[in-house]
């Protein structure tokens, strides 16, 4: 009984702790939003950063960090958070708008090279069943599975449906876990990148001695096919590859 | 202007220049130079030799001797003399000169010596000049001097010369091409000046290009040359020349490597000076005395180097002297009105190709394209002027920003590297709220056109970032295989029940023990409530309980001296049989004559049970 009291108390210390984390989280982004309307960039951005460092993050937060970055003309940045804002809440219209606005000042025009097939199947799988999701379900199923068998062996109880599901559940779990795993391991959505730096060369080693391979410009969206703490091996749009100092850039 | 002292008039305003001038004229630089009026005479003419003092009045000059001549014979120790005055944009020049006039002795090369000439205590040395005599009937046509001393000796020793017109040769006029350089950096400034080149008494008219001048692989800017140029008197190879600049023109290689510039061409009518003083030959040889000419000059080479790779990030091409200013209208003013940036570039270089210096403006204002207007100081010896960058800003949000500073960068050949100069970063203070003007330029959707949306001030959906791929998340993996060992315990669980059941003797040697443990509870439990006998009786229970499941027989059947044996066959030590033995004996004792045992003694029957059972299972286990 005493052990039940304990484990309650800390429960209720966690959730209350939990609960100031948001409430702290909520008054930094206020902040951030009143020195956004107040035209102090600067002291916005601090806020929003400090929302940013503890793991909590929003379409709103990317978005109005995006329009601070740009007020301030750092166009790499302001297409970076759009883009973060995007992927969290791609049907906005505010922020549709604002990053066409900011990629219009963008200085490359490359034409975009398409997906292969397996590429689009495999982003409508992961469009279709999100990778934790597909997860999930799949644990729960691998869980059915092991519950259903173990019930079987201990208890000596079993009948044709029984069995029948024990073989669904584990079908169906293990192809929805390798679904995950593989989307994980190979994304569906490659990792992006947006060049902060306003020119930056691709070189066809990682060295800066290699040869140059093209030149593009601050606010290029590239893929990252490759990255150490130094380099990264990127992809523009048009399917041009090349090394760049990892530093040049701003994951998504 | 010219004037000749020959008039008293021009004579006496010469003097009251000199007296106006006079304070200046000890502070003018003094230019002495020999010259004759031909190099290249027959055998039956004269050649004058002439020597000028540029920058004196003659005041203060001693007569000098007739320098001394081989192959040539004086005809007048006694120079004759001529003064000058010239008044050229708004500055006049003097000079003095004296004349000798010589005639060759001989065909061959002649030449007059040195000579040296004193001008306000201080000596000059002439260089000496080499004339070729050549026979009369060879002589070419040569210009006559214009100068009346000069008509005066040539019509009394030389009159056969003027019996019919000359034409002008290439030493009597000619253009001269002229660069400032014949080696730049690539778009640098080269100016190539075109001068024209007649001897004395020589006429031109009608003169004009024949031909469209170029310079292929330069930016070409023409320079200011005088329309009504006088000439100015120039010695040329021991020949006196009058010289005018026809075209100066500064250009700029716009690459790399050897370029060339056309040469110029020009047509003209030049009409050699009268020789004869007949009236008649004069009044009636006029119209044609004036001969077509067609002159050219000489191809001008220029190698161009390329710039130094070493360029900052600002350097837009620009090469030459420069600086920048950079303004700004107002520094303070609401959201929506419009402050004007200025940058003006100043100084020597091809300002007309210069780019604008790239501006960092901030993203809240709207920048419209610069109004850019050239001015070009055309009338020096280079090309200069400046260039104005006007920028309109317009802030479309509040706030408290700062223009940084405008960067211009250009190559200096004159120290052959690149140099920059920054402005100074401007504060602007914008105020109020974007109004009205907004929302006219909207989308349909209410969003600015061009612009932003409006932030957003309320985030209700919030979530926690990622941490990294599933396959790098620790429970990923804690979730797929903690199921297996659920299965791995429930098969191990499953064949231990199963053994139990099947295997009678592996099942009561695991029971053995927790079997023992049961008795010993109830016999402590029957002590306590007073019961002794039931206490000795569930203490041998669970003594010889474990022994038979031990050794799988049915102890109760077992007579002491059986079970002793089959201890004693399962490997049992004497000793452990021993207090086996004895502490039945005492449960028996205890069972049929309890009352004779104290608390203590009971007590001690049961730890002699509690520590006799694990020594059993040890040796039996051996």
């Amino acid at each position: 009984m005493t052990r039940l009291v304990v484990i309650f108390l800390l429960a209720l210390l966690q959730v209350g702790q939990a609960h100031s984390q948001d409430t702290a989280v909520i008054r930094e982004f206020d902040e951030g939003t009143a020195a956004l309307v107040d035209g102090r960039f600067h002291d916005a951005l601090r806020a929003f950063e400090s929302v940013e460092s503890t793991g909590w993050a929003s379409d709103a937060l990317f978005y109005n960090m995006g329009l601070a970055h740009y007020r301030l003309d750092h166009l790499g940045q302001a297409i970076r958070y759009l883009e973060k804002a995007k992927w969290l809440n791609e049907d906005d219209e505010r922020v549709l708008h604002s990053l066409n606005v900011a990629q219009s000042r963008q200085t490359d025009r490359f034409s975009t090279l398409p997906d292969p097939v397996w590429k689009n199947i495999q982003q409508w799988l992961v469009d279709t069943v999100p990778v934790r999701v597909a997860f999930l379900i799949g644990i729960l199923c691998w869980f059915g599975f092991v519950g259903g068998w173990t019930v079987k062996t201990l208890a000596h109880h079993d009948s044709e449906w029984l069995r029948r599901g024990r073989w669904i559940a584990l079908v169906l779990g293990l192809a929805l876990i390798v679904h995950a795993l593989a989307s994980s391991v190979w994304p569906a959505y490659p990792d992006r990148a947006v060049v902060l730096s306003d020119q930056l060369t691709l070189h066809e080693q990682a060295s800066s001695d290699a040869a140059e391979v093209i030149q593009v410009h601050e606010g290029l969206v590239v893929e990252v096919r490759a990255a150490s703490p130094d380099w990264s091996f990127v992809e523009i749009p048009n399917g041009t590859r090349g090394w760049v100092p990892t530093p040049t850039l701003g994951d998504i | 202007m010219r004037l000749m002292h020959t008039s008293p008039l021009w004579a006496i305003l010469i003097i009251g220049m000199a007296l106006l001038t006079a304070s200046s004229s000890l502070a003018r630089q003094v230019d002495v130079h020999a010259s004759v009026d031909a190099t290249t005479i027959g055998t039956e003419e004269s050649v004058s030799f002439t020597i000028t003092i540029d920058g004196s009045d003659g005041s203060n000059v001693q007569i000098p001797e007739p320098p001394e001549a081989e192959g040539l014979t004086i005809l007048q120790t006694i120079p004759r003399t001529q003064q000058s005055v010239s008044i050229v944009n708004g500055e006049m020049s003097r000079s003095f000169g004296f004349t000798w006039v010589y005639r060759p002795t001989a065909q061959g090369t002649a030449r007059i010596g040195a000579t040296t000439l004193t001008v306000e205590n201080r000596e000059y040395h002439t260089q000496p000049i080499q004339i070729q005599v050549i026979p009369q009937d060879q002589r070419p046509a040569r210009p006559r001097q214009r100068d009346p001393f000069a008509q005066a000796f040539r019509n009394q020793f030389d009159q056969q010369a003027d019996t019919a017109p000359a034409e002008p040769d290439e030493t009597d006029l000619f253009i001269r091409a002229v660069p400032t350089r014949s080696s730049a950096w690539q778009n640098e400034q080269v100016v190539v000046e075109y001068r024209l080149f007649f001897r004395e008494g020589i006429q031109l008219r009608q003169s004009r290009l024949t031909d469209s001048w170029d310079a292929e692989g330069f930016w070409r800017e023409e320079l200011e040359v005088e329309t009504r140029p006088i000439p100015r008197i120039m010695v040329e190879n021991g020949l006196r020349y009058n010289t005018i600049v026809l075209k100066r023109a500064a250009v700029f290689p716009t690459r790399a490597g050897e370029l060339s510039v056309d040469p110029l061409k020009i047509e003209s009518e030049a009409m050699m000076p009268f020789g004869s003083r007949d009236p008649f030959r004069s009044l009636f040889s006029m119209q044609t005395r004036f001969t077509p000419v067609q002159l050219e000059s000489p191809e001008v080479t220029v190698e161009s180097r390329p710039l130094p790779p070493d360029a900052p990030a600002s350097f837009n091409g620009a090469v030459g002297a420069y600086a920048m200013t950079v303004n700004a209208d107002r520094t303070s003013l609401e959201v929506g009105e419009s402050m004007q940036l200025t940058v003006t570039v100043t100084g020597r270089g091809n300002l007309a190709t210069m780019e604008a210096p790239v501006l960092d403006i901030p993203a809240a204002f709207d920048v419209y394209d610069p109004d850019v207007s050239t001015l070009l100081d055309r009338s020096g010896d280079l090309l200069t002027g400046s260039k104005t960058f006007r920028y309109i800003l317009i802030p479309r949000t509040n706030g408290v920003f700062e223009i940084p500073p405008v960067t211009f960068s250009w190559f200096d050949p004159g120290v052959g590297r690149y140099r920059t100069s920054s402005s100074a970063p401007i504060p602007v203070t914008v105020t109020g709220t974007a109004t009205s003007p907004l929302s006219v330029t909207a989308t349909t959707n209410g969003l600015p056109v061009d612009d932003f949306a409006p932030l957003f001030t309320d985030a209700s959906r919030w979530k926690q970032a990622e941490q990294g791929p599933l396959h790098r998340r620790w429970w990923t993996w804690t979730l797929m295989f903690l199921p297996l060992a659920v299965m791995g315990g429930a098969l191990v669980w499953r064949r231990h029940q199963d053994r139990l059941v099947h295997d009678p003797r592996w099942a009561r040697g695991r029971r053995a023990h927790p079997l023992s443990r049961k008795h010993l509870k109830q016999a402590m439990e029957l002590l306590q409530s007073g019961d002794t006998k039931g206490y000795f009786e569930e203490v041998e229970r669970a003594v010889l309980g474990f022994v038979g499941n031990r050794l799988d027989v049915a102890e109760k059947g077992l007579t002491r001296h059986q079970l002793d044996s089959l201890l004693r066959e399962r490997g049992a030590s004497e000793s452990i049989r021993t207090r086996l033995q004895g502490l039945l004996d005492l449960c028996d004792r205890g069972r049929f004559a309890p009352a004779s045992f104290s608390p203590e003694n009971k007590e001690e029957a049961f730890d002699d049970a509690s520590s006799l059972i694990p020594d059993l299972d040890e040796q039996l286990n051996a």
